[in-house]
């Protein structure tokens, strides 16, 4: 083993069991109270029918969902960065979230009140509104000039994203009070009231996705080198690109699609792990993915107990912790 | 034509131009009232007629709360590009707007029951919050705030000040009226609310003037501004509290509208170039043209329903700042 695969398999470990133990309080915080030992006989399949239903269908759901979720956010902001060579890019930054958004909302606004929607719908608009809302800032910022500009990025990201947002404002005026509240509650971010056909879902095109960028991590890396030095590596930048970029964004829009606006996930996490492991996205990938699913189940959780009997939206705890953390990159950064 | 040099030309050109809108604005609504019935109404006012009452407690008020805000956002954007030197320094960027925001939550939690006015001081308390801590971020090791810094520090910072209201509004369950406020835009307020704001908009703009000539040294840059003996940071200093006062009275009552601060300066510099002295009259008068016209958009175009005002500034602002980026990238 080398130096780099010890502290691999130390920060994995470390963060494996970060994951596993919040994941286990998480499943056992909620209004009917188990203790630990029974806890474990539920899960393991000792428990009535209405301790499975609590356990199994709200309790497990959710946080498996919080701990995909947080994965594919991580693993969507580690490719940005290494697409944009910009530790500063993320979802967010791309108008993900706010493309996302838009798709959403228009879907809302044109469905009638009391007719359902079929659940793979939501992360299908989700996903074309964040492709157009990525795609264009990505252009944008791309035609100026070479890759890495992260005043170009910034700049046409900021501007776009409130153009965005704009747009939105629009919309919630048209929508009925109704309509308006499912949408707010999207908006800021909320994993609770899902099932297990959305866990399929995320579950299906997270894992596959992963599988696909891990396939790919030697690419990942080369890209991150200049345009001259890539091409000459036999990577067609051309090609790869705008693949990685679209992979990315279906990631991250899905994982926004079930589980709202959830911001910074994607910036914070992969910077954690670059900071500890290095570049060499070998390491980098599936370390962010551990970083991210323990962080946005930790946060779930936070926002379950810091203010019960209520409940203090993800998005909100999210937030809280991971601006402050941004501005910490920043002013390390200096300019 | 140069109207560098001849300021006062251009200035009296967009005074016709905001008051012939602003008089088109007062007659369109829910109903079309004539221009003779409005000029009635404004010097030999009759309470009894239904058209005058309208002008003078609904139209009036909107339209003159219009001018007031866009003269504050574009002010206040005109002096922070002036003062950090920086093409994107501009209230809705800063944070300025969300810490406003924060503070009328605040406000609104511990005094529920408070005046427009108290909510107003709490508005100023948010917006210096965001613009210290911004400022702070900046000046750490003496850095320089590149435009990128500012803008992510700004949108970073935001995104805490939002964060932490969103936090205070859902614990304590006030999220009706602070979002009544965030949407609310310019609609439904009366003349107290406007008598409200003038006095502070005045204050601000006279001080804005007042320190013109020392923005235009500081906007060369800070080693020419203090070879050419400007006090930098009492300018600063004086020229933030304008800041503070503009936005932080314009957001508490309008509610946060974008774009107008980053947008206007930058015209008012195509127009008559640098000089400060030139920049914040005429940015004054833009801005107040932008709101009034925006203002006659989102009232026109859905009724009627109206359209926040803050998504007409933006969905305005959008393509001309990328254009305008995008001109500064060719050059």
């Amino acid at each position: 083993m080398t130096l780099r695969q010890k502290q691999f398999a130390v920060y994995s470990t470390v963060f494996l069991v970060l994951l596993l133990l919040f994941f286990f309080l998480h499943v056992s915080t909620g209004f009917t109270y188990y203790s630990h030992s029974h806890l474990l006989a539920i899960l393991l399949g000792g428990g009535t029918a209405e301790e499975n239903t609590v356990v199994f269908d709200f309790r497990l759901v959710r946080a498996v969902l919080a701990v995909l979720i947080g994965m594919g956010l991580a693993l969507s902001g580690a490719v940005f960065q290494q697409l944009t060579r910009n530790e500063l890019a993320g979802p967010g930054l791309l108008g993900v979230n706010a493309g996302a958004g838009l798709g959403v909302m228009i879907l809302i606004f044109l469905t009638p009140i009391d007719q359902g929607l079929p659940i793979w719908s939501l992360p299908i608009v989700a996903v074309m509104g964040a492709l157009v809302a990525a795609g264009s800032i990505y252009a944008l910022a791309m035609r100026k000039n070479e890759a890495g500009g992260t005043y170009a990025l910034v700049l046409s990201g900021i501007t776009l994203t409130a153009g965005i947002h704009a747009l939105q404002t629009l919309l919630i005026v048209l929508l009925s009070p109704e309509k308006f509240n499912q949408v707010n509650t999207w908006i800021i971010g909320n994993i609770a009231g899902n099932t297990w056909a959305h866990v399929l879902i995320l579950g299906a095109v997270v894992v596959v996705l992963a599988i696909i960028l891990y396939a790919n991590r030697t690419t990942l890396n080369i890209l991150t080198l200049r345009d001259e030095t890539a091409i000459g590596l036999g990577v067609s930048l051309k090609r790869s690109r705008p693949g990685f970029l679209i992979l990315a964004v279906i990631l991250a829009a899905t994982c926004v699609a079930i589980g709202g606006s959830i911001g910074f996930i994607g910036l914070v996490a992969p910077h954690i792990a670059r900071r500890l492991i290095g570049a060499d996205c070998t390491y980098v990938l599936p370390l962010t993915a551990l970083i991210g699913g323990w962080l946005l189940v930790t946060a779930d959780w936070v926002g379950r107990v810091i203010i019960a009997p209520d409940e203090m939206l993800v998005g909100i705890v999210v937030a809280l912790i991971g601006a402050p953390y941004f501005l910490f990159i920043l002013a390390r950064k200096r300019g | 034509m140069n109207w560098n040099r001849r300021p006062w030309l251009l200035g009296l050109l967009l005074l016709v131009g905001l008051v012939l809108l602003a008089s088109y604005s007062l007659t369109v609504g829910a109903r079309h009232i004539p221009l003779p019935t409005i000029w009635k109404a404004l010097v030999n006012y009759d309470p009894s007629q239904v058209d005058e009452l309208l002008v003078q407690t609904l139209r009036v008020p909107r339209l003159l709360l219009a001018v007031a805000c866009g003269i504050s956002f574009g002010v206040a954007g005109a002096l922070m590009q002036g003062i950090t030197n920086n093409p994107m320094a501009s209230p809705s960027i800063m944070g300025v707007n969300s810490g406003a925001a924060l503070g009328l939550a605040v406000a609104m939690i511990l005094l529920p029951d408070s005046s427009l006015n108290v909510a107003v001081l709490f508005a100023f308390g948010g917006a210096a919050l965001a613009t210290v801590i911004i400022m702070a971020l900046a000046n750490r090791n003496g850095s320089r705030m590149s435009p990128v810094f500012l803008a992510l520090a700004g949108t970073a910072v935001s995104a805490v000040l939002l964060a932490i209201t969103q936090a205070l509004v859902v614990y304590f369950d006030v999220a009706q009226d602070l979002s009544y406020w965030t949407a609310g835009g310019i609609s439904g307020v009366r003349m107290p609310q406007v008598l409200l704001l003038w006095p502070w908009t005045l204050i601000g703009v006279v001080m804005a003037v007042s320190l013109s000539k020392s923005v235009t040294l500081l906007s060369f840059g800070e080693e020419m501004a203090i070879g050419l003996g400007g006090h930098m940071g009492r300018i600063r200093f004086l020229a933030g509290v304008a800041v503070l006062i503009l936005c932080g009275s314009a957001v508490a009552i309008a509610g946060p509208i974008g774009f107008v601060g980053l947008v206007t300066p930058h015209m008012a510099r195509q127009l008559v170039g640098i000089d400060y002295r030139k920049v914040i009259p005429i940015t004054a008068l833009l801005g107040a043209i932008l709101l009034v016209g925006a203002d006659l958009v989102a009232r026109s175009v859905a009724a009627p329903f109206e359209i926040p005002l803050g998504a007409i500034t933006a969905l305005i602002g959008v393509p001309f700042f990328l254009y305008l980026a995008n001109r500064k990238g060719a050059r």
